[in-house]
C-alpha cells in the first residue's frame, strides 16, 4: 500500500466506524435494533446517497477496486467470521433438549414452512428472480434457507425489554431461535459448498465432509477445549487469553472448513458452539466477546453492506414484496402452528411466530455471502436486506401486542386486583383475617372457581411476618390462578400476642398448589415491594386501591 | 416427624470403604429408624458368608436388618432387588472421581444413580466412625420432591448439628449475553442478573421456611451459571460433606449424556457424599 492508500484506508475505516456507531446508538436510544442504524449509515455513505451526490469524492474515499478496497474487504470478511463465532457461542444445545416438544415443534415447523415457501416459487421461476449461477436447485435451496433463518440478538433484546427473557414463552422462543440458527448455517454451508465444488453432484461428499468435521470437533475439539477454557481463564491474563483463544480457535476452524470445501463461516460457527458449550466459560467472558465484536466488527460489517450495493438502483418492489410476504407468512405461520401444536394458546402462538420472525444480522450475512459467491444478484440481496430490517422492526411491537392479551398470572402486576384491597376498620387479627378471607372467597367464587374456601385456607395457612408492620399469610390451594388480597388498617393490630410492633398491612396470597415455584416467586416479589424504605407507611398513606396497585407494580 | 425412610438398602462389599459404609449405615439407621437390608453381590459359599457376617457384626444396629444375596451384574441386580423390596433409600459407596471412558460406559455407582427408583446416598468419604455431617449443602428444587429432599436434609441437620446448612439454587437466563450484541453495553444485563438473583434469594428464604427451617438455621446462596455444574463446584469449594440434590421424574437418556447437563455433571464427578433424592 502506498502512503496515500494507507491514509485513505485509515480515514475510511474511521468514518465508517463513526457513522455506523453514531446511527446505531441513535436507534438504540429509540429502542430499535442498532443494526438498522448501522445499515442506514452504509446506505447514506455508499453509492445510494453519497455516491449519487458526490460520486468522485465517494469513489476516492471508498474505492471499489485496488488495495484499499482489498484491505476493507479483508476486514469485512474477518468481521463475518467474528459474528459467526459469537453466534455459535450462544447455541445452547441443552436448552433445546430441555424445552421439549413446544420448542421442537416451533423450531422445526418454523424452519420447514418458510423453507418450502421460499423454495417452490424460486425453483419454478428462478430465471425471473435472477438466479445467477445457472443452477436453479442451488438458488432455490438458498432462498428457502434465507427465508427460514431467525436472528437471536434482536429476539433476545425484544424479550428482555418486555421482561420475558426468563419466562416460559421467552425460553421457548430463545431455544427455537437457536435451533433455527443451527439449521440455517448447516444448510447454508452445504449450499455454498455445492457452488464451490461445482454443482450439486458433490452433494454427498459435502454432507460427508460436514459430518466428519462435526465428529472431529466433538470427539477431539470439545474435550480439548473443555480442558483449555478453565486453565486460560484462571491461570493466564483475564480476559485477554480466553478472548485470544476463542478467536484463534474460531479462525483455525474457519480455515479448516474453507480448505475442505465447506464455507469458512461453518467452521467459525461450530467452533463457537463447542466453546460456548463448555461449562467453564464464564458469562462475563461471553459478554466481553459480544462487546468486542458488537462495538467494532459488527458496525464495520453492517455499514459495508450499504457501501457495496446501490439500494435504489437495485430495489425491485415486486421482488421485495414477494420476499417479504413469503418470509413473513412462512415464518409466522410455521412457528405459530408449531407453538400451537406444542400446546401454546392462540395469542401466545402468534406472539411466538412474530418473535421468531425477526431476521436481523443473520439474514444479511447469508445474503452477502450468497452475493459474493455469485448465487444471487443485487436485487435479491436488497430484497433480503429489506426483509431483515422490516422484520426486525415489526417483530417487537406485534409480539408485545399479542402477549399483552395473554394473562398468565405469573407476576404481581398481573394478579393485583384493586377490588381486593380493603381499608379496614377492624382491629383484632382474627377479625381482619376473617374479613379479608371472606372478601377473597366471594371474589374467587364470582370468578367461577371453587378451589378456595375459608376452611381450606385456615387449614393450610403459613404466616411469616417479613418486616415490622406487615403480615403475609399465604397458602397453596387447588385454585386455578394465584390471588392476592390486601387489608390496610390505620390503627394496626398485633399478629401474635408477643408481637412488639402492630401490623398495618396484611397481604394474603393464595396460589395453585401445583405451582410451588410460582408461589415462592410471588412471595419474593411481595417481599421486594416491602424492602423499599418505609413501604408500610407509604402504602398506608395512599388511601386508594389504584395508587396502591401502582406502588406494588412499579417497584418491580 | 414421620419416618421418611422405612426400608433402606446398603450395598455391602469387601472393599476398604465397606467397613466405613456399614458404620455409617448403622448411624443413619439410628437416625431414621429404617429396616436395613444388606445387599451383597457375589457367590454364596461358606467362607464368603462367614466373612460377611463378621464384617456386619463389627457394628451394632439399632433396628431390624436382613442379608440379601444377589448374583449377576452388580448395578442391574441391585436396582432390580431395590425395587422388589420397595426400598426408599439405597446407600452405596463410590470413588470420588472415576476414571476411564466416562461418558458412555457408566460404572456401577453411576448406573445405580441414574436408574434406581429410590433415593440414593452415595458415600464418597465415609468416615468410619460415628461422625455427623458438618457442612450440608442442599441444591434446591422447588417441586414436591425438592421439598421432601429439603426436609430430609433438615432432619439430618437437626440430628447432626452441622456447622453450616446452606440452601443453594442455580439460575441462568438463556440468551442474555446476546442482548449485549444489540446494545453493546453490559449495564442492562448486569442489573437484570442482580435483580433476578435478589428475587431468587428471597425465594430460597421462603422455601426454607416453607419446609420448616428456622430463619437462622440455614444460609442461602444463588449461583449464576450452568445448572448442575455450579452446584458441584460450590460443594467442592465449600468443602461440603453432604450434598443433597433432587432428581426430577424425567428419565435420563442418551441425549442427556452427549450434551452433558444437570445431574450428568454430578454422575461424572461426584464431589462429596451425595444424597440423590428422587
Amino acid at each position: 500500500m502506498t502512503h496515500t492508500e494507507v491514509v485513505t484506508f485509515l480515514v475510511a475505516i474511521s468514518i465508517m466506524l463513526f457513522f455506523a456507531r453514531f446511527l446505531g446508538e441513535m436507534f438504540s436510544k429509540m429502542r430499535q435494533p442498532a443494526i438498522i442504524g448501522e445499515i442506514i449509515a452504509g446506505i447514506l455513505l455508499g453509492p445510494t446517497i453519497f455516491g449519487n451526490l458526490l460520486p468522485e469524492f465517494q469513489g476516492m474515499l471508498f474505492p471499489q477496486t485496488g488495495n484499499v478496497s482489498l484491505v476493507l474487504n479483508g476486514i469485512v470478511q474477518l468481521a463475518v467470521i467474528m459474528l459467526l463465532i459469537v453466534s455459535g457461542l450462544e447455541v445452547n444445545l441443552v436448552l433445546i433438549a430441555k424445552q421439549g416438544k413446544t420448542a421442537v415443534y416451533t423450531s422445526v415447523l418454523g424452519v420447514i414452512l418458510p423453507f418450502v415457501l421460499g423454495f417452490i416459487p424460486f425453483y419454478f421461476f428462478s430465471e425471473y428472480f435472477g438466479a445467477q449461477h445457472g443452477d436453479t436447485l442451488i438458488f432455490a435451496l438458498f432462498m428457502g434457507t434465507a427465508l427460514s433463518i431467525s436472528a437471536l440478538p434482536v429476539i433476545a433484546r425484544t424479550l428482555m425489554d418486555m421482561n420475558l427473557l426468563k419466562s416460559e414463552i421467552g425460553v421457548i422462543i430463545i431455544a427455537s431461535a437457536i435451533v433455527n440458527d443451527l439449521f440455517g448455517w448447516i444448510f447454508f454451508s452445504v449450499i455454498i459448498g455445492m457452488i464451490t465444488s461445482g454443482g450439486s453432484t458433490n452433494f454427498l461428499t459435502q454432507i460427508g465432509g460436514i459430518f466428519l468435521f462435526l465428529a472431529l470437533l466433538y470427539f477431539i475439539g470439545k474435550p480439548l477445549s473443555d480442558r483449555l477454557v478453565p486453565r486460560l481463564q484462571e491461570k493466564f491474563s483475564y480476559p485477554g487469553s480466553i478472548l485470544s483463544y476463542i478467536f484463534i480457535a474460531g479462525l483455525v476452524a474457519a480455515a479448516m472448513t474453507e480448505a475442505a470445501g465447506i464455507h469458512a463461516i461453518f467452521g467459525a460457527f461450530m467452533a463457537g458452539v463447542v466453546i460456548g458449550d463448555s461449562s467453564h466459560l464464564k458469562e462475563e467472558t461471553r459478554e466481553i466477546i459480544h462487546q468486542f465484536v458488537t462495538n467494532i466488527f459488527a458496525p464495520l460489517f453492517f455499514i459495508s453492506i450499504g457501501l457495496k450495493v446501490d439500494f435504489f438502483a437495485h430495489f425491485d418492489p415486486f421482488l421485495t414484496m414477494i420476499v417479504l410476504v413469503l418470509g413473513i407468512v412462512g415464518k409466522v405461520a410455521g412457528c405459530g402452528i408449531g407453538a400451537r401444536l406444542g400446546g401454546m394458546s392462540m395469542s401466545e402462538s402468534i406472539a411466538i411466530g412474530f418473535g421468531m420472525n425477526s431476521r436481523g444480522a443473520m439474514e444479511i450475512i447469508l445474503g452477502l455471502l450468497a452475493l459474493q459467491a455469485g448465487l444471487i444478484n443485487e436485487a435479491v440481496f436488497v430484497a433480503l436486506v429489506v426483509l431483515a430490517l422490516a422484520t426486525s422492526l415489526i417483530s417487537a411491537p406485534i409480539m408485545s401486542y399479542f402477549l399483552r392479551k395473554v394473562k398468565k398470572y405469573e407476576n404481581l402486576a398481573e394478579i393485583f386486583d384493586p377490588e381486593l384491597v380493603i381499608f379496614t376498620g377492624e382491629h383484632g387479627r382474627e377479625a381482619v383475617l376473617r374479613e379479608l378471607v371472606a372478601k377473597l372467597e366471594q371474589r374467587v367464587a364470582a370468578n367461577g372457581e371453587s378451589g378456595f374456601s375459608t376452611d381450606k385456607f385456615y387449614k393450610t395457612m403459613a404466616a411469616p411476618v417479613l418486616i415490622p408492620g406487615l403480615a403475609l399469610p399465604h397458602a397453596k390451594l387447588p385454585v386455578k390462578r394465584p390471588w392476592l388480597a390486601i387489608s390496610i388498617s390505620d390503627g394496626g393490630y398485633y399478629y401474635e400476642e408477643e408481637s412488639e410492633e402492630p401490623v398495618n398491612i396484611t397481604v394474603l396470597l393464595v396460589s395453585p398448589e401445583d405451582k410451588p415455584e410460582l408461589h415462592l416467586h410471588l412471595l419474593a416479589e411481595i417481599a421486594s415491594v416491602f424492602a423499599e424504605e418505609n413501604a408500610v407507611e407509604r402504602i398506608k398513606a395512599l388511601k386508594d386501591a389504584q395508587l396502591i396497585r401502582e406502588f406494588f407494580t412499579e417497584k418491580l | 416427624m414421620d419416618a421418611i425412610f422405612k426400608k433402606a438398602g446398603l450395598a455391602v462389599t469387601f472393599s476398604p470403604t465397606g467397613k466405613k459404609l456399614l458404620s455409617e449405615a448403622s448411624r443413619l439407621q439410628a437416625l431414621f429408624g429404617f429396616k436395613l437390608y444388606f445387599l451383597h453381590v457375589g457367590v454364596r459359599d461358606s467362607t464368603t458368608e462367614q466373612r460377611l457376617h463378621h464384617l456386619i457384626e463389627e457394628n451394632t444396629f439399632s433396628g431390624e436388618t436382613e442379608l440379601v444375596w444377589l448374583s449377576g451384574e452388580p448395578s442391574k441386580v441391585i436396582i432390580k432387588k431395590s425395587k422388589e423390596i420397595g426400598l426408599d433409600l439405597l446407600i452405596i459407596g463410590a470413588l470420588e472421581k472415576e476414571r476411564g471412558i466416562k461418558t458412555f460406559i457408566g460404572s456401577v455407582a453411576r448406573n445405580i444413580m441414574r436408574h434406581c427408583h429410590c433415593p440414593i446416598l452415595v458415600l464418597t468419604k465415609p468416615e468410619g466412625e460415628r461422625f455427623g455431617f458438618k457442612n450440608i449443602i442442599v441444591s434446591v428444587c422447588y417441586d414436591k420432591k425438592g421439598e421432601e429432599a429439603a426436609k430430609v436434609a433438615l432432619q439430618i441437620a437437626r440430628h447432626d448439628h452441622p456447622e453450616k446448612l446452606t440452601l443453594i439454587k442455580e439460575i441462568n437466563i438463556p440468551g442474555l449475553p446476546s442482548v449485549v450484541f444489540d446494545s453493546g453495553s453490559t449495564n442492562e444485563t448486569d442489573s437484570m442478573r442482580k435483580e433476578l438473583m435478589g428475587i431468587e434469594k428471597q425465594k430460597i428464604q421462603f422455601f426454607g421456611q416453607g419446609v420448616g427451617m428456622e430463619k437462622d438455621e440455614f444460609n442461602s446462596e444463588v449461583l449464576y451459571g450452568v445448572e448442575g455444574w455450579e452446584c458441584l463446584n460450590y460443594a467442592q469449594s465449600e468443602n461440603a460433606d453432604l450434598l443433597v440434590v433432587t432428581m426430577s421424574e424425567k428419565r435420563l437418556n442418551f441425549i442427556d449424556r452427549i450434551f452433558t447437563h444437570d445431574l450428568e455433571f454430578l454422575f461424572e464427578r461426584i464431589p462429596t457424599n451425595t444424597l440423590l433424592y428422587k
